[in-house]
């Protein structure tokens, strides 16, 4: 019973950790890559597509 | 090496876990196309973005019917469009072998598209 | 040669050694771990290789343990997972570029700690999820709907839908909104999470002092004790992943 209680409480612990250490946290960018055969083909760079208002300046900086 | 970070919980486990599971982001964040999967990897983009309309379409169609200025011509039609677009949609998904929880894109900080 | 950023610390904030916090972490993890420092800042990084092999659990589930073990001794920025640049001098110039925000963002989460609160519906209440705190009316369907024809009868399976959405949508506000008010008294910084899948009420993370820790458990204990038919769950103390995040 100690154990079951220890093993759900770690799975769902885990699943916290993927869900912040994946989806969030400061980016570098924040990036879509499309690949074909391995070899990537398109970078969309997310920042540059929806920040449009922002300078160019802006763009390569993060802002927090 | 984990630390239990549970400081509270009540109700049932399992149920919790299912549902954390369900919203488990994917570990790559690429879409990886192959000679094989090319096909599936664009027409996945491209089914997404026609989803995206279908439901904000489907969404006004309530939101009319609701305000009750609809006749009764218009809803006959607005069933009749509906509900092809949704078969068809179904063909697609079929043909490409795709799912409901791949037809959405992870805009990173945005959020889920759908 | 690339570098993995695990994350961000205040050098004048850190009152443990960085050096040895490196070589505390480095034999813990069993990975080269050094900092690399500009002015007030560092970033704890570590060198990798490039491999064509994909990523697996362990290795994401190692990359939050470090930066946990981190914020343990000092408040940090936590990177995403997957944050690597090119070499040493990119991650100098990354921290030179974004110092600003670095600095600003450390202030907000000093002496704070993150925690996640879920509400979800419990599958035992799956026939009338919504509970009878809201009314239980069945709506009426407009005339217009009422037909054998087969356009119609999808319509207004829709349109059921639709209307059930919408009442469970209300009675979640609800939840929302007594858990909000309660919320506030203890922190400015909460964010709800949005995509989620049907079974959530609430996903909520918030930013706590970590002196008003106690409190927050009270309150949750207290939303159980109103909600006793959902499943309710309090996670914490996190590094902030959610307050530090790009805005757009």
């Amino acid at each position: 019973m100690e154990n079951d209680l220890y093993d759900v409480n770690k799975e769902i612990t885990i699943l916290d950790i993927l869900d912040r250490v994946l989806t969030k946290g400061v980016v570098i960018t924040g990036d879509i890559v499309i690949s074909v055969a391995d070899i990537d083909l398109i970078y969309v760079g997310l920042r540059v597509l929806l920040s449009s208002v922002e300078t160019m300046e802006k763009m390569k900086a993060i802002d927090l | 090496m984990i630390d239990d970070k549970i400081l509270f919980r009540a109700g049932s486990a399992d149920e919790i876990i299912e549902e954390l599971e369900k919203i488990k982001p994917g570990i790559q964040g690429r879409i990886i196309a192959t000679p094989d999967n090319v096909d599936s990897g664009l027409a996945k983009l491209v089914l997404t973005l026609i989803e995206l309309i279908r439901k904000l379409m489907e969404k006004q169609a309530m939101r009319r019917i609701e305000g009750g200025s609809l006749t009764d011509d218009q809803i006959e039609n607005l069933g009749e469009t509906l509900m092809k677009l949704e078969n068809k949609m179904e063909e697609l998904k079929k043909i490409f072998n795709l799912t409901d929880k791949d037809l959405n894109l992870n805009l990173g900080p945005l959020g889920d598209l759908l | 040669m690339p570098f993995v950023v695990y994350s961000i610390i205040d050098n004048t904030v850190c009152v443990v050694d960085l050096a040895h916090i490196s070589n505390e972490l480095s034999h813990k993890f069993n990975t080269n771990l050094e900092f690399a420092e500009y002015k007030n800042l560092s970033a704890l990084v570590s060198f990798v290789k490039k491999k064509d092999t994909g990523t697996t659990r362990d290795e994401v589930l190692c990359y939050a343990s470090i930066i946990d073990a981190m914020a343990a001794m000092c408040p940090v920025l936590p990177m995403r997972f997957g944050s690597v640049l090119e070499s040493y001098n990119d991650v100098l110039e990354y921290l030179s570029r974004n110092a600003d925000a670095f600095i600003r963002s450390l202030a907000l989460i000093s002496n704070k700690d993150e925690y996640s609160v879920k509400v979800l519906f419990s599958q035992s209440y799956h026939e009338d999820p919504v509970g009878n705190t809201s009314c239980n009316d069945p709506q009426p369907l407009p005339d217009i709907l009422n037909s054998t024809n087969l356009a119609r009868e999808y319509l207004s399976n829709k349109y059921k839908d639709y209307l059930s959405d919408k009442k469970k949508h209300q009675y979640t506000e609800q939840v929302k909104s007594y858990f909000m008010s309660q919320a506030l008294a203890i922190t400015d910084y909460i964010d709800f999470n949005k995509s989620l899948s049907p079974a959530f009420i609430i996903d909520a993370v918030l930013l706590i002092d970590k002196s008003k820790k106690s409190k927050l458990l009270d309150i949750v204990v207290n939303l159980r004790a109103m909600f006793p038919m959902h499943n309710v769950m309090l996670t914490g103390p996190w590094p902030a992943y959610n307050f530090t995040k790009t805005k757009i």
